[in-house]
């Protein structure tokens, strides 16, 4: 709760962090997103959590890009390529953000209601991330946006979870499962330059 | 001592063990198969006293294995699914020298199986979903062919799968709050919405059934196989504690309402597509989901007093599914290998050249389509049988469904004998491919013959084990 104050500007950290999340081309910058996402998720699962559990999901985000960022700095340029996104994709990706924010505003104010446990942040942002993360998978068939996407639902979901449960084995085996979507991503990254075993 | 870490903790070593020698392969698949069989065979006859005395020594033994104030239980009702999933792993391994599915196939499979074990075993058994996700992140690595660019159908595996975890949870959330406040109607019905949207994610059920035959096409099939087996299986039996746990939702009659229509669906539309197909592959992805649909349809049996007869069916298909899409797996990493594709024109005239390949695979194929004398018809007649007297038209959907299957296999088998002039008949399969084809060959027809041999085992197992009354 000691966090109350930094909740709205989280809220709109995560959106803006999903929104660039789907017009990034560039994977550094990408990752430095995703990164500065998984700061807000910890600010708003601070609101329920105690701060030295709340920092677990921090680490484990901030451990999942570095793997990322680590397995897409070795292989090569044309794996990691992906073209220009033109104008009209970058515009009509920033109205789906937008409209996913509206939607995620109307349900967060009906899910407050529904889990009472829940802060309307929370509520907000959690919504936020899964709906952004949903259209970014809608979106692209390449390893990397999709465990983007993927680790990108599992933040938000993770905000709204963890209004109502606080277990620590459920708290270990998320951080695992993030780190575990991080390696499998890694592993999808450099498949293509592994040599075939076949 | 404790069960947890004879059936979870142990293979999990070993998996770590094999990773380390992954390049021997032979000797990797040997120590697979080694294990596997062990823990089969212990699970059969380890007894479950609390105390052993071995010797001047007192041995206290549990069945229950807390860590982080939550307990691993794998219990004496547990026992059968053990020795069928250790049985099932070590048959599965044992093939590995032949099928040659990449170094990472063995570790992680049996890392996958331990994992899936502690699904079984985890008390609340809600975070059997976390459990399940992680076996399925770890199956990701054999699913893919080093050298090449990773596929659609690995991408929407592990989206589905992963999209379903946040459901299970939230519905688990919410029914515990319906067991507080069970007249609370709007409660039950987001629980029951997430729960089905959950496991139809989970479970490949139609419309989210996409990515199984991609998968199917573009994966190694032997590593394929070995998933959609056991994965299905421990999903099916993690859906069973719902059923058993919320009284509710066992006495819902749309709760079984609901299981027939879902069964009806995939059977019918997954043969309309396989009659279709034109890849191997894709063909057996869509055998594996008519299977499903008939487990679907198995389970929405369950209510009243024929339960426990269709809850042994359920358990008893796992094993000609196992043994059928075994036989086809292996058939078709063989022609995989040696023609470079699945596709039909691949395929072409190759069934001249390996006679006994194209038998077995017509015995697989068929049997998974439920053909008399072959492994599934008894337990598919059953289901029908039951079905007829109530949903006659389910029962016409299921049959043209399972028509599907045939005729795609047809179609397979055509495609494998033509260019009669270019190919001469002739045996060229490895001797080991052909022993290990005709004797899964053998039992598919074997347990079409006698199925009392196959049901009367598994009631057998669910008796000695304490899991069902005589």
């Amino acid at each position: 709760m000691e966090l109350q104050f930094a909740a709205f500007p989280a809220v709109a950290a995560l959106l803006l962090t999903g929104t660039l999340l789907l017009i990034s081309r560039d994977w550094r910058f990408s990752i430095f997103v995703l990164a500065l996402q998984y700061f807000g998720m910890f600010i708003l699962i601070a609101l329920s959590w105690p701060l030295e559990l709340a920092v677990v999901k921090l680490v484990a985000g901030w451990i999942s890009g570095a793997i990322l960022g680590l397995a897409l700095v070795n292989t090569r340029d044309e794996i990691q390529a992906e073209g220009d996104l033109a104008l009209s994709g970058t515009v009509f990706r920033i109205l789906l953000a937008v409209l996913a924010f509206l939607i995620a505003y109307s349900i967060g104010l009906r899910l407050v209601v529904w889990l009472p446990e829940l802060e309307l942040e929370q509520a907000i942002g959690g919504m936020a991330l899964i709906l952004l993360g949903l259209i970014h998978l809608g979106l692209t068939s390449l390893p990397l946006r999709v465990v983007l996407g993927l680790l990108t639902v599992m933040s938000g979901f993770e905000i709204l979870y963890a209004g109502i449960e606080r277990s620590t084995l459920v708290t270990g085996l998320l951080a695992f499962i993030g780190l575990g979507l991080a390696f499998t991503g890694a592993y999808m990254l450099i498949a293509p330059t592994l040599e075939g075993a076949e | 001592m404790n069960t947890s870490l004879i059936w979870i903790i142990f293979p999990a070593v070993i998996a770590v063990v094999c990773l380390f020698f992954q390049r021997r392969e032979t000797l990797v698949a040997i120590l697979g198969v080694f294990t596997a069989l062990t823990l089969a065979a212990l699970a059969y006859w380890l007894p479950s006293e609390e105390l052993w005395t071995i010797g001047p020594w007192n041995l206290s033994f549990s069945d229950t294995w807390s860590v982080l104030g939550r307990q691993f239980v794998l219990s004496e009702t547990d026992r059968p699914a053990l020795i069928v999933l250790y049985l099932a792993v070590g048959l599965w391994f044992g093939a590995v020298p032949i099928a040659r599915p990449g170094q990472l196939f063995v570790p992680f499979g049996l890392g996958f199986v331990a994992l899936l074990t502690a699904a079984i075993a985890v008390d609340p058994f809600l975070y059997a979903a976390l459990l399940v996700e992680m076996a399925v992140l770890l199956s990701i690595p054999t699913l893919i062919t080093p050298g090449s660019r990773v596929g659609r159908g690995l991408l929407r595996y592990l989206t589905f799968q992963t999209l379903g975890l946040p459901f299970i949870l939230f519905a688990g959330w919410m029914l515990t709050g319906v067991e507080v406040t069970p007249g609370d109607q709007g409660l039950i019905v987001r629980a029951g919405v997430f729960l089905g949207f959950g496991f139809a994610l989970l479970l490949a059920v139609f419309p989210f059934h996409t990515w199984i035959p991609m998968l199917a096409s573009e994966s190694h099939p032997y590593a394929v196989g070995f998933v959609f087996l056991l994965l299905p299986g421990a999903i099916g039996v993690f859906g069973l504690s719902f059923l058993e746990r919320y009284a509710w939702l066992r006495d819902a009659p749309g709760t079984y309402t609901l299981l027939l229509v879902v069964g009806a669906v995939m059977v019918f539309m997954s043969g309309l597509w396989s009659a279709l197909q034109r890849d191997l592959g894709r063909l057996m992805g869509f055998g594996l989901l008519l299977d499903s649909g008939f487990s679907f349809l198995a389970l929405s049996q369950t209510e009243g007093d024929q339960a426990v007869t269709f809850l042994v069916l359920f358990f008893a298909a796992l094993i000609p599914r196992g043994l059928s899409l075994g036989i086809w797996a292996l058939c078709l990493s063989f022609l995989r290998r040696k023609v470079g594709g699945l596709d039909f024109g691949a395929v072409r005239g190759c069934g001249r050249e390996h006679p006994v390949l194209l038998a077995s695979m017509a015995i697989a194929i068929f049997s998974l389509a439920g053909l008399p004398v072959l492994s599934s018809f008894p337990i598919r007649l059953a289901i029908l049988k039951s079905l007829s007297l109530s949903y006659p038209q389910v029962v016409a959907l299921a049959l043209v469904g399972s028509l599907g299957l045939v005729t795609g296999g047809i179609r397979a088998l055509g495609e494998f004998l033509d260019h009669p002039e270019s190919r001469k008949w002739r045996l060229s399969e490895p001797g080991l491919l052909t022993i290990y084809l005709l004797i899964g060959s053998i039992g598919l027809i074997l347990m079409g013959l006698a199925p009392q041999l196959l049901t009367e085992t598994i009631a057998g197992l669910l008796v000695r084990f304490g899991g069902m009354n005589p």
